[in-house]
């Protein structure tokens, strides 16, 4: 079966109405940047493209209600440049500007990634750190799926083949709260080994008040290092805990062996991610303790993922 | 099955008919016979397909046609004519940051872009740039150099045909 129509719903009802007779027949493309390539590699199994180019309320990137509403067509480069985003949510910010190049960054939407749903992928750990929330319309109407419930195993999430993901909420981080994604990539344009993103929030007292860890490449698909935020819960975020919680991290994540690693290599990359968010979300959340550890602002380098001022050993 | 529209690339309108799956590279080399945008990898992994939509670089390997309707497009032929090159063509010509010229069109839509939005680029946010812009066979070296050099001389602000 091959692609024979293209689609051009104007509205949300009308795209989920065609998604509602067609069923698996029909694909949904936004920037197509992940849907070009299966479509070229004859993996897409449907006869219609429903594109949506011309469903302008989902071109919306707005704070509403205390949260970030990112609608389906909003670029990552969007995502990765917009100051708001930048200031309140920098995990998102870092990891939508951690994926792959430029050009992919400039038509790849944040919602497209999510929905694909690849293990490698930069944002869906960031989604798992700031509790974000899927939006998804159907025929049968409106629900809401936590990203901790919406990536089920490999290239598999929670969105059935008459849904539409129409947009992605993101919460408010609360008042002493910071985020950081670490990620370690052979070349720009490569998917990441691992990639980790950490958002924590501490209690006036400094301890961790809350701890959010999303892992990438580390598993099946992306998830949560639960053991490893078990260990942070409560505690000051001094090196030893830092370093206890990085260690169950490796622990907790099942990475595949491949041509990026072993397993082994990766749990120990997980490891070192791991504790470097952790530290630099800690001293970004404690504006009164200035760490003398100068991180570069916001992104990972590029290249490799380290922050501007790490050597260039893993240790 | 085949989907009617109008592209603009450099300026002009074309109308055409193509298919939904087909890809901007496909449409711009083989229907409208603009073969500066180079295929490679086909995977956007490499950047030789490079051109600008609304002026961002996108790998056009990866966008389907359909998706390029009603954007502007500008490929490395609307990028300037043998007697008036782009600042940023002479200056890889003047550098010799060219050597097989295959990554060539790519690297100079992208740099292109990039003096647009950042007139005074430092080097690292040009290798950032050009990220997504392989080359085998400079080392990139030359190629920082032109893209820094066509920002050191550039006389203002261009537009995109």
């Amino acid at each position: 079966m091959s692609i024979t129509e293209y689609l051009r719903p104007t509205s949300v009802e009308e795209a989920v109405s065609i998604l509602a007779e067609r069923g698996e027949d029909a694909k949904i493309i936004a920037g197509g940047q992940s849907m070009a390539l299966l479509l070229r590699l004859s993996l897409i199994q449907a006869s219609a493209l429903v594109g949506i180019a011309h469903v302008a309320e989902l071109d919306r990137l707005t704070v509403s209600h205390g949260e970030l509403q990112v609608g389906a067509r909003i670029t990552n480069r969007r995502l990765r440049d917009d100051p708001q985003v930048q200031a309140r949510w920098p995990v998102l910010a870092q990891a939508c500007g951690s994926v792959s190049t430029p050009q992919i960054r400039n038509h790849g939407t944040l919602c497209g990634n999510a929905a694909h749903g690849y293990v490698l992928a930069d944002p869906p750990a960031a989604l798992l750190a700031l509790g974000a929330r899927a939006h998804v319309r159907n025929a049968d109407g409106e629900r809401t799926i936590p990203f901790d419930a919406f990536f089920v195993d490999f290239m598999t999430t929670a969105l059935g083949p008459t849904d539409l993901l129409t947009h992605i909420s993101v919460p408010l981080p609360g008042q002493r709260s910071a985020g950081a994604y670490e990620v370690f990539r052979l070349r720009a344009l490569d998917y990441p080994t691992v990639g980790v993103a950490v958002q924590l929030e501490l209690s006036d007292d400094g301890r961790c008040h809350r701890v959010r860890i999303g892992l990438n490449g580390a598993a099946a698909t992306a998830l949560r290092a639960r053991r490893a935020e078990a260990i942070l819960a409560r505690q000051e975020l001094q090196a030893e805990v830092v370093a206890a919680a990085a260690a169950e991290a490796a622990a907790e994540c099942d990475p595949a062996e491949d041509l990026d690693g072993s397993a082994a290599y990766k749990r120990r990359l997980v490891g070192v991610l791991v504790r470097r968010a952790i530290t630099r979300a800690a001293d970004q959340a404690r504006p009164a303790l200035v760490s003398h550890r100068t991180f570069a602002a916001g992104a990972a380098h590029p290249y490799s993922g380290r922050s501007a001022t790490e050597t260039t050993c893993i240790t | 099955m085949s989907v009617p529209l109008s592209l603009t690339v450099n300026g002009l309108a074309y109308d055409l008919e193509v298919a939904p799956t087909e890809t901007l590279l496909y449409s711009l080399r083989y229907r409208l016979g603009l073969l500066g945008t180079k295929e490679n990898c086909l995977q956007g992994e490499c950047g030789v397909c490079t051109v600008l939509l609304e002026g961002l670089p996108v790998y056009a390997c990866l966008l389907l046609t359909v998706l390029a309707e009603e954007h502007t497009i500008t490929t490395v032929e609307g990028l300037g004519k043998a007697d008036e090159l782009d600042p940023v063509q002479q200056a890889f010509l003047e550098t010799g940051a060219i050597q097989c010229g295959y990554c060539t069109p790519g690297m100079l839509l992208t740099a292109r872009a990039l003096l647009d939005e950042t007139p005074r680029p430092t080097e690292q946010e040009i290798r950032l740039a050009l990220s997504g812009n392989l080359c085998r066979c400079t080392g990139y070296g030359r190629i920082v150099e032109a893209v820094l050099s066509a920002a050191e001389r550039a006389s203002g602000p261009r537009s995109l045909r």
